[in-house]
């Protein structure tokens, strides 16, 4: 093996704004291994990367690269000193063909040597010596769109080999790959390392780190934990590394049989197929009125299509059944769930809950506009909604009290707590919470947990969506852990550790 | 609203400045363009005129943009509403006084209608680019139209371009207090109408669940969808609407002022209405002042041909055109990004 | 040669005269809207290059430095088309209207102070105008945009600039500047086309006398499903049924000549609702 200290990564520091991405990060990687960096969402791992990679500046610290200091300021510096990145979505474009996108990659001389003919045949030749090289066969005059995810992936990864890249990143380069692709894959990986690269692996999944890598850096919370040999390493205290131990302080209602309260919602072998994926894979739960019921797990495993599911059964072609009070309602649209009150906190707020271009009376009536106090005969109320949204922004204390501004003027903290109070103001019978604190600070995440466990007492069903698994131990009756679009397990919330989550999630049983 | 002020001052000062460069004293020209608009009952009567017509395209290209849509298809569907009034009233000339306005109504706003489904309905439901679409129909509108009038209801007695008259019960009123106001002019009662239909337009939009779906819809379509409001339907909808808008210069043109189909009546009345609808930030109420303005600009410019040396009514073309360019882009950019993009290239 | 054999070639030639400035529009519209931006101002490019054509060809008696003037006129219009969509981000759409009705707008304003009419430019003598040039021109352009898009580096740019500009970004490639440079041909393109308009098929410049060709060479784009060839066989399609229309008049008076005339649009949104199959934009168009 070679150097020791081939990257070399030194109190390095990244901050957006006030918030803290990356501090004191400090580890370093062995020429020729593969390396990987774990931690939950938001540890920091892609920023580090990115750093590296010339994508963000950093703050402070320094980046040693065969005990030369770099500072890239773009990718193309970063690439200029052997590194490569293959990004968790690919730079392809669909109706080009796989070559096409190999011209881009290379520096001419001139400008005028862009209108000269591209030189096909020699690139092909030279492509096909390369990926004959490592092994890895790729159908060059195909277009993208007609590819395999997997053969994506290799295209990606050839396009840093052409550029001669010695240092490889791979930011979740499994996350799209069917098992089959994945196992492909890693052998390439391995036969990538046997030609002396060097391949820093991000990714969540704890059994591909046991299998592949060699060294493994775990990231908490925007730090460096420790630099393990993977060998040394079992998975248990791998994943206890992973969540950290200082959650425990966190006050816990803990588990409660509540088998005797009456079915809210039952799900019953739900799942969905795309592109011959399963994205959900016979899903089946329950929650119990007054219950709420956690799902965890790494985000992308099938969390936002199962809160697609249950609020837009009209979107796709679903298998199983959905049964809301004893009522089937696949078939059923979002306004008629919303009618018999099932209201939803969407994961992504920007997106899918808020008109940032208009004021915060608009936006509190968003999904309620035909409640019976807010119109009559299609007029709106206009008192009576300035009325409830004056209550609500009392109540959660939402600032500015500015019912005329714009919702973009807001803080993501009151934003969230506006949808929030929104989407509580009816006492609905069923509320989808994914993500309720994602971005948002200290006080409002208390005031929506204290919202949460008051709507649970009053009779709401609620099904906790979070990455946060402090959130998800903090609040839940019972816990379900979702891994590749299944149910890995139900786990009443008693006495659980938080290695044994972090083993269901990361797909370990 | 700011914002749309700034950009129409600056609008103004950058025609001025043109007018000097074709050796036109540009104070001279403005004033030559307020005399022309309001000189005398006559002028304003036709400043009035055009400004009818202007609100309700404005109104018709606001409402799309209400729904996320781009309208650009005003003027096929004006085209195709007039063509239905006239086509009625040439048809069925004595039909009794209300039924025949009211007729002639209904088939105007059934033909603009259709004219903006098919845009809505082939952006909802076949993912067709609905500005292209909209391009595509005013031409097929004008060759529709000028298929009509001139081998189907040709006036026999002259060599002009148009229709036969209408029959006399299609005229709005006989004689409104608007017409009593500017003799001779062709302003009319539908100025009063279209200000009513802003007025409807300001309430559906902000006092109606209708309205608020449908801004939602336009606003954030996946929010709105999560909300359950079947976004799709509401953007079919708000272009069929936006058809029926721009097809109520029917009323002005046919049963208010000319009583037939002239080819070429439009100046540019469906694009005009983009103009208005961006200057008044798509606000109904705005709407009829924007519309004032620019038939104001309309009007005055068709004097500068007799009234200045070189310049001409086009004129007119080219101040809207400077306009549109400085309102959009103070409509669409962030006066930041301007400024930093300003100092860095300085 | 028999008499039906020249009616044909005669039908022939003509056809492809009339098609000239279709195709050179529609060429500057497809490097235009396969970098990404969307082209509806083909219409004012082609007027302001119409115009300049034949005041600068009448002022020298020169074809040529008609033409030259009519791609530096078509050029600059299109650089301030390109300043408000790439620099400020305006809106694509707006902005293309606006050019239209500016060019419009400012033509009569430069014939009355350079001739003092109020449209239309003195008409111009046998040297002054194009007698076959254009046609070839048109050949050879058509021939090189095939070559340049699918054979160049700068073409395969371009390509990706209109499907997936962030790729380029990530290689290190300005969209702005390949944008910039696409907007520089397709005003070229459309300076060709307003010279063969007013130096080729007319001899002189008469008021909007682009007639709404930007926009059919727009349909022949969008039916030609964006890609240079087809786009040209529509640009030829359509100006050969409107040259059988004129001549088949008499023949055939039951078809009225508006239904011909609006074929090109009809057509055009039949092909946008997808009934002659698929028929994808660039991705990244209109994108600000």
């Amino acid at each position: 093996m070679g150097l020791k200290n081939y990257i070399q990564f030194l109190d390095v520091e990244k901050r957006f704004g006030p918030i803290v991405a990356n501090h004191h990060v400090n580890f370093s990687v062995q020429q020729g291994t593969i390396h990987a960096i774990v931690g939950e969402n938001g540890a920091g791992k892609s920023t580090i990367v990115k750093i590296l990679f010339g994508l963000y500046p950093k703050d402070s610290g320094q980046i040693f690269i065969q005990d030369q200091e770099v500072h890239f300021t773009s990718p193309i510096e970063a690439k200029s000193h052997g590194i490569g990145m293959v990004h968790q979505h690919f730079m392809l474009s669909e109706p080009m063909t796989a070559l096409d996108h190999f011209f881009l990659e290379e520096n001419p001389t001139s400008l005028l040597k862009n209108f000269f003919p591209l030189k096909r045949k020699e690139l092909l030749e030279e492509l096909k010596q390369l990926s004959q090289k490592f092994n890895m066969p790729v159908p060059w005059m195909e277009l993208v769109k007609n590819l395999p995810v997997g053969v994506q992936q290799r295209i990606e990864v050839l396009k840093i080999l052409y550029k001669n890249a010695n240092i490889l990143i791979l930011d979740e380069p499994t996350a799209a790959l069917t098992p089959q692709e994945v196992k492909t894959f890693f052998e390439q990986l391995r036969f990538l390392k046997e030609k002396g690269k060097t391949i820093l692996l991000i990714t969540h999944k704890l059994n591909e780190v046991m299998s592949i890598a060699d060294f493994v850096t775990v990231m908490r919370k925007g730090t460096t934990v420790s630099t393990k040999k993977v060998s040394e390493l079992s998975e248990s205290t791998l994943a206890s590394l992973i969540v950290g131990t200082e959650l425990k302080t966190i006050e816990k209602p803990g588990y409660q049989d509540l088998s005797h309260q009456k079915i809210t919602l039952s799900v019953n072998n739900l799942s969905l197929t795309q592109k011959n994926k399963k994205i959900l894979n016979n899903i089946s739960f329950e929650i119990h009125a007054g219950e709420i019921l956690g799902l965890c797990g790494v985000s992308g495993n099938g969390q936002s299509e199962l809160i697609q599911a249950l609020l837009c059964p009209q979107d796709q072609d679903y298998g199983g059944e959905i049964l809301f009070l004893g009522e089937k309602t696949l078939l059923k649209k979002t306004k008629d769930l919303r009618k018999i009150q099932v209201t939803c906190l969407p994961e992504n707020r920007l997106k899918q809950a808020l008109l940032l271009d208009q004021n915060a009376l608009q936006n509190f009536l968003m999904g309620f506009q035909y409640q019976n106090n807010f119109q009559k005969n299609g007029i709106l109320n206009k008192e009576k909604i300035l009325e409830k949204t004056k209550n609500a922004f009392q109540a959660l204390d939402i600032h500015p009290k500015n019912f005329d501004l714009e919702l973009k003027y807001f803080s993501g903290g009151n934003q969230q707590k506006l949808v929030v109070a929104r989407e509580i103001q009816s006492q609905p019978k069923l509320l989808i919470a994914a993500q309720p604190t994602r971005g948002v600070d200290i006080g409002a995440i208390q005031t929506i947990h204290q919202e949460l466990l008051k709507l649970k007492n009053q009779g709401t069903a609620i099904l906790l969506i979070s990455t946060e698994l402090s959130e998800i131990l903090s609040l839940s009756n019972r816990i379900m852990v979702i891994f590749d679009g299944q149910i890995k397990a139900v786990l009443k919330n008693q006495n659980l550790s938080e290695e044994e989550l972090g083993r269901h999630m990361g797909g370990l049983s | 609203m700011k914002k749309s002020f700034l950009g129409l001052i600056i609008g103004i000062l950058i025609s001025a400045l043109l007018a000097s460069f074709a050796g036109e004293n540009p104070f001279h020209t403005i004033q030559v363009l307020f005399e022309s608009a309001f000189g005398s009952s006559y002028d304003m009567g036709l400043t009035l005129f055009y400004a009818t017509s202007y609100i309700f395209t404005g109104l018709s290209v606001a409402i799309a943009f209400h729904a996320g849509l781009f309208n650009i298809g005003a003027e096929g569907q004006l085209t195709m509403g007039v063509l239905a009034a006239s086509w009625i009233g040439v048809l069925l000339p004595n039909l009794p006084y209300p039924l025949s306005t009211l007729v002639a109504i209904l088939a105007a706003l059934i033909f603009g209608a259709i004219w903006g489904f098919i845009p809505g309905w082939l952006r909802a439901y076949r993912k067709s680019h609905e500005v292209i679409v909209t391009m595509m129909l005013n031409f097929i509108a004008a060759g529709l139209a000028n298929y009509v009038v001139l081998n189907l209801i040709k006036n026999p007695n002259t060599q002009n371009p148009e229709s036969a008259p209408v029959g006399q019960n299609y005229h709005l009123l006989s004689h409104d207090f608007i017409q009593n106001l500017f003799t001779d002019s062709p302003a009319n009662f539908s100025f009063i109408i279209a200000i009513l239909v802003a007025l409807l337009i300001h309430f559906v939009l902000d006092k109606t669940v209708f309205g608020f779906e449908l801004k939602a819809s336009g606003a954030n379509e996946e929010a709105a969808h999560m909300s359950g409001i079947e976004s799709k339907k509401f953007r079919m909808l708000a272009m069929t609407i936006s058809g029926m808008l721009a097809s109520l210069v029917a009323l002005n043109e046919v049963l208010g002022s000319a009583h037939r189909f002239r080819i070429g009546f439009s100046v540019d009345y469906g694009f005009v209405g983009i103009a208005v609808a961006l200057l008044a930030r798509n606000n109904p109420l705005g709407i009829i002042f924007s519309g004032l303005l620019f038939g104001v600009l309309q009007k005055g410019a068709s004097d500068l041909d007799i009234e200045t040396e070189f310049i001409t009514r086009d004129f007119g073309k080219v101040i809207q055109a400077i306009l549109i360019l400085s309102i959009t882009v103070f409509y669409f950019s962030d006066l930041e990004r301007i400024k930093k993009w300003m100092k860095r290239k300085s | 040669m028999d008499e039906t054999q020249i009616v044909i070639l005669v039908f022939v030639l003509g056809t492809l005269k009339s098609a000239t400035p279709l195709v050179f529009a529609s060429l500057g519209g497809l490097v235009s809207e396969r970098s990404g931006v969307i082209q509806i101002a083909l219409e004012g490019f082609m007027l302001m290059g119409a115009l300049w054509g034949a005041i600068i060809a009448y002022e020298t008696h020169s074809a040529w430095l008609g033409l030259l003037a009519s791609c530096t006129a078509s050029i600059l219009l299109a650089w301030i088309y390109a300043y408000f969509v790439i620099q400020l981000k305006a809106d694509q759409i707006i902005t293309g209207t606006a050019i239209n009705i500016f060019a419009v707008g400012i033509a009569p304003l430069i014939t009355k102070v350079i001739f003092s009419s109020t449209g239309s430019t003195p008409n111009l003598d046998t040297v002054a105008r194009f007698h076959t040039a254009p046609l070839f021109l048109a050949i050879f352009f058509v021939i090189l945009v095939q070559y340049w898009f699918f054979k160049t580096r700068s073409g395969l740019i371009i390509r990706f600039a209109g499907e997936d500009p962030q790729i380029l970004t990530a290689s290190g490639i300005s969209v702005t500047r390949v944008r910039w440079y696409a907007l520089t041909a397709c005003g070229f393109f459309c300076g060709l086309g307003g010279a063969s308009l007013s130096l080729f098929l007319a001899s002189s410049y008469s008021p909007i006398m682009t007639a709404g060709r930007g926009f059919v060479a727009l349909a022949a784009l969008i039916f030609g499903k964006w890609k240079p060839l087809p786009a040209v066989f529509a640009c030829i399609l359509f100006a050969a049924v409107d040259a059988l229309q004129i001549r088949l008049q008499g023949v055939f008076p039951l078809i009225p000549v508006q239904f011909i005339q609006i074929l090109p649009y009809v057509v055009t949104v039949i092909a946008l609702a997808g009934f002659f199959g698929e028929s994808p934009a660039p991705k990244a168009i209109g994108k600000r």
